[in-house]
């Protein structure tokens, strides 16, 4: 079965993953794919990303984990700069669940909302908490960023714990983690033994095209728009593209 | 209404994809090459859909998503491949072009319509 609902996760924080979300979502819009993102960290930034901003009062995806929980995401759904791309944005001023939550209210109010879409992409919070369970129930495929360095095989280790914690008990569609390398630069020794170590405990098959580092991702945030509205020839856009294919054929099947 | 275009100089193949997807609810224009498929565009058809054949005479289906790339109304619409070819180097060309994925020929009915659900769900609640 193809993947239609991604997860971009990592418990690890300033591992790339609302620059993965903005960035994919932008190229696999350029592709033909209609795309929404779910701002499930209540930062924002994936938001911020494409300058959608959820006023105090308008609905949120953090509706879903206030109250009754009986929120209708289809409400909260707005548009944005790229014209095949939608967002659930986040409630910035989310203070933390009411009470419990339960581990598939996101997968169940989802559902509805995300078959209008070829791809839906949900960028989560850098911790281990019941809304990163939430965005693993939702999902039928990982995706972790992570940099090359001695503590990411540990990291991503830690990581695939939850993921194998969720896929046996809660969510049987969920069948497939992929590993992104960032801020790539093989020169250093560092990152090509950490690449090695990857490869010998997840399988060469689970680890995507990497990103180069490219300070034009940072810029882009502050013009609130995916980098190749800003700057088309940067060569993260190209290591963009790259990855969008590879996600197509390897993880979406098309 | 959301429409699918089918470029093809085969009236076989035309004939035959447009049945399927008529069948299944789909409003479908017909274009017999690349350069009719444009100048059907630029009179204002937006289609939802763009199913090109790959070899065709006159400009190829590649060429003809890349044109459509840099077309407002075609710029973000999902687009497939029509081709006999299987191999890697023909995927990846169309890619690079702004293809969203490929069908290889020939399309059996239950293949066609997987595909076009996969790629624009969306058009599912707008069928006729």
């Amino acid at each position: 079965m193809s993947a239609r609902i991604l997860a971009v996760a990592n418990r690890k924080g300033g591992t790339a993953k609302t620059t993965t979300v903005v960035n994919l979502a932008a190229a696999l819009a350029h592709r033909g794919l209609r795309v929404l993102l779910v701002d499930l960290d209540s930062q924002g930034h994936a938001g911020l990303g494409f300058g959608v901003r959820a006023s105090p009062g308008e609905p949120t995806v953090h509706d879903l984990y206030r109250g009754s929980g009986a929120a209708d995401l289809a409400r909260a759904v707005r548009s944005t700069v790229v014209p095949q791309v939608d967002i659930l944005p986040a409630d910035r001023g989310f203070p933390g669940p009411d009470g419990a939550v339960v581990p598939l209210a996101l997968a169940t109010a989802l559902k509805p909302v995300a078959e209008a879409y070829a791809v839906t992409l949900i960028d989560t919070a850098p911790t281990a908490d019941a809304l990163l369970v939430n965005a693993l129930a939702s999902a039928q495929h990982v995706l972790v960023p992570t940099q090359l360095h001695h503590l990411a095989v540990d990291g991503v280790g830690q990581f695939a714990r939850s993921y194998f914690r969720v896929a046996t008990t809660l969510n049987a569609e969920l069948r497939g983690l992929s590993i992104m390398p960032i801020q790539v630069d093989l020169r250093i020794t560092m990152q090509r033994e950490a690449l090695e170590r990857l490869e010998h405990r997840f399988g060469r098959e689970r680890l995507l095209p990497g990103i180069r580092p490219d300070i034009a991702l940072a810029e882009a945030f502050g013009r609130e728009m995916p980098l190749r509205y800003f700057k088309p020839r940067s060569r993260a856009v190209q290591d963009f593209d790259a990855l969008c294919s590879h996600v197509m054929e390897k993880v979406l099947s098309i | 209404m959301f429409r699918i275009l089918i470029v093809d100089d085969s009236p076989t193949i035309l004939a035959s994809m447009s049945g399927i997807l008529s069948s299944a609810g789909y409003a479908v224009e017909r274009a017999a090459n690349a350069e009719e498929a444009l100048k059907k565009i630029q009179s204002g058809l937006s289609p939802a859909l763009v199913i090109t054949d790959y070899h065709m005479p006159g400009m190829h289906g590649v060429q003809l998503i890349q044109e459509l790339r840099k077309l407002t109304q075609t710029r973000f619409t999902p687009m497939l491949v029509l081709t006999t070819e299987s191999q890697q180097e023909k995927r990846d060309e169309a890619r690079k072009a702004g293809a969203t994925g490929w069908l290889v020929k020939p399309v059996q009915a239950d293949k066609l319509l997987q595909v076009v659900r996969q790629v624009a769900p969306s058009l599912q609640a707008c069928a006729a």
